[in-house]
């Protein structure tokens, strides 16, 4: 029942705190003022697990037009077990790259706060009489590892089915260094496949766009 | 034999569950345990972690070595927690395999069982023309189909059956050989018995004739002597039947009208029989054939003959036909006698096939017959009989219409015209 509720709880997108969402002079889409997600229930666990939590950002604005193709930004967060720091890294859509490490998750919530995000590097305003009212819809999904990670484990599930298969097979042949068979392999390069990359924590919020002097 | 294919199924389908088991148990299974994704294990990862970190802090000395140890932990721990992540799709891709290997092997079964019912099919149509080659009355049939089911058995039954007609076949061959050649020797015996009597009965009536008065009375010697030359003159007529039996002349074949040719039968032949009338009916057209005058000739005397014996003191008529039937000339003699005997209509062209008393004729003359037919590419054969009467039918070939009539094998301007 809890597990239902649960998975209840993981499909539908969930709401916080609205973030800001400004129109810079550049032209640029900012967002900021994030919602403290990252204290929450759902979210904290995979922040401390030592593997790399992403946060990704994607902006789908109305009354005003992306120039170019693609929006949105991502925050990557490591936690490194040893040194018992956060090792972050904030892209956004302008292709800056902001890397810092935190000592402690506080700081981490302080430095996620303050984040002004480039979701869209360049935009402008759509030329409808009348205007419409400018609002965007954000969205912010946490993938709770890297691709790297999702292939270094997919690699090691199916080379650990490999040899788990090879000892099974000993045991019955008693003959040592035989490799997988093709159809071991098969399988297991298709078991090893189901492991993805899934977004566990989803948030979804509509908010007006700050215009800025323009 | 209806439940005996789906136990089958039944079987390789629990054949194929003990494998899949046998992958499930050996190769998925054990390792899913060994990965120990168990959150206990995972804690005392966790645990094993915080562990060697005091250790680094309290041995500053081998602070490298508990760094390692600590990063092959934190890559195990890691790995494991995506592994958790991704239980469910892991279980969901697991099911997918699953259903997609018991997919296979019921596509596998359903194949299997559609390729044996039609090679069952296949079989049972193989059995149907052996059995209906059988019927026809070859003896020599084989089906070489060596299954252990009802269809397999069926075929050695017939096979064996087949064997079985043979050899019968052949015994009774033999049997009727062996009756044939007493049935000759019996003939032979007889017509050489009864000349041999006569002419030895004349010969001791004339030595009787020479020992006392006969000089006296030479008319009766030479009654005496002529009378024993007629019986052993019997025996040369007797021996040369054979010969002719024995030594039938290849037929030298020429183009004729066949329909000319039984005129001229009749007209020449109308008073060979007393109490035969001879009539022939013109065909049509010309049917021109390619045969031995003669022969075809000797054929029809055969017949005629028979049909003038079998009337007897009774008058009778023999019309004669011809026709063309396909690629075929055919000879039509029907006459109005009592019919052939049913006894005897089963091995009527066979040598010394007769229903005349010992002495009355040898029975050759139908055997004869058919073997100048056969010798003609033709053949001759008792078409109906009855008390009515009897039809026999001589087929020769015929020749197809084209190149200009040639009579006799020769061309003539006559013809031509």
């Amino acid at each position: 029942m809890k597990r239902a509720l649960l998975i209840l709880l993981l499909a539908a997108p969930l709401r916080a705190e609205d973030p800001g969402l400004e129109l810079d002079p550049d032209g640029r889409l900012v967002l900021h003022s994030l919602p403290a997600v990252l204290a929450e229930e759902l979210v904290r666990p995979h922040l401390t697990r030592g593997l790399t939590a992403t946060f990704l950002f994607r902006v789908d604005p109305q009354g005003l037009r992306i120039r170019r193709q693609g929006s949105g930004a991502r925050v990557e967060i490591r936690y490194e077990l040893w040194d018992e720091v956060f090792h972050v890294a904030a892209g956004t859509a302008d292709g800056a790259v902001d890397r810092r490490e935190l000592d402690s998750f506080g700081e981490l919530e302080l430095w996620w706060r303050d984040l002004r995000l480039v979701v869209a590097g360049e935009t402008y305003l759509d030329g409808l009489d009348p205007p419409p009212r400018r609002q965007a819809r954000v969205e912010l999904d946490l993938v709770p590892f890297s691709q790297a990670e999702q292939i270094d484990a997919q690699r090691w599930f199916s080379d650990s089915l490999d040899e788990a298969a090879k000892s099974g097979a000993e045991e019955v042949a008693e003959s040592a260094e035989q490799p997988a068979g093709t159809l071991d392999r098969t399988f297991h390069l298709l078991m090893a496949t189901s492991i993805r990359r899934p977004a566990l924590v989803s948030y979804r919020w509509t908010v007006p766009i700050e215009v800025g002097s323009l | 034999m209806i439940f005996r294919i789906p136990l089958a199924a039944a079987a390789v389908v629990l054949l194929a569950a003990g494998l899949l088991f046998d992958l499930v148990h050996n190769r998925f299974s054990a390792p899913l345990l060994a990965f120990g994704v168990h959150p206990q294990v995972v804690g005392q990862l966790e645990r094993s972690l915080a562990d060697q970190r005091e250790l680094a802090g309290r041995d500053p000395e081998h602070a490298a070595l508990y760094r390692e140890r600590f990063a092959a932990l934190e890559t195990l721990v890691q790995r494991l927690y995506v592994l958790e992540l991704n239980r469910a799709g892991i279980a969901r891709r697991y099911q997918q395999i699953v259903l997609a290997v018991f997919a296979a092997l019921a596509v596998a079964v359903a194949a299997a069982y559609v390729w044996r019912q039609g090679r069952r099919e296949t079989r049972l149509l193989r059995v149907q023309a052996a059995l209906a080659e059988l019927a026809a009355g070859r003896t020599d049939v084989t089906l070489r189909d060596r299954g252990r089911d009802a269809v397999g058995r069926i075929a050695g039954m017939i096979e064996q059956t087949s064997r079985r007609m043979s050899r019968d076949r052949r015994r009774l061959a033999a049997l009727r050989n062996l009756s044939a050649w007493q049935e000759a020797a019996r003939r032979h015996a007889h017509e050489m018995r009864t000349p041999l009597t006569g002419a030895r009965l004349e010969l001791g009536r004339l030595a009787g004739l020479l020992e006392s008065e006969s000089l006296k009375n030479p008319a009766e010697i030479r009654q005496a002597a002529a009378s024993a030359g007629q019986e052993i003159e019997r025996l040369g007529t007797f021996a040369q039947q054979f010969t002719s039996f024995a030594r039938l002349p290849h037929p030298e074949k020429k183009t004729w009208d066949l329909g000319r040719l039984l005129a001229e039968f009749a007209s020449t032949f109308a008073a060979a029989w007393p109490n035969l009338t001879l009539a022939c009916a013109p065909p049509d057209a010309p049917i021109e054939v390619l045969a031995d005058r003669d022969m075809v000739r000797q054929v029809l005397v055969n017949l005629c003959d028979n049909s003038s014996l079998a009337l007897g003191d009774r008058k009778g008529r023999v019309e004669l036909a011809a026709d063309v039937e396909g690629e075929a000339a055919v000879v039509r003699v029907a006459d109005d006698g009592p019919g052939v005997a049913e006894e005897v209509r089963a091995r009527l062209f066979e040598p010394y096939t007769t229903t005349r008393k010992i002495g009355h004729g040898m029975g050759l003359g139908l055997a004869i017959s058919k073997k100048i037919a056969l010798d003609h590419d033709g053949d001759l054969e008792l078409e109906r009989t009855s008390e009515e009467g009897t039809v026999f039918r001589l087929t020769l070939p015929k020749i197809p219409p084209g190149p200009p009539f040639i009579k006799g094998g020769e061309r003539t301007e006559e013809d031509d015209a």
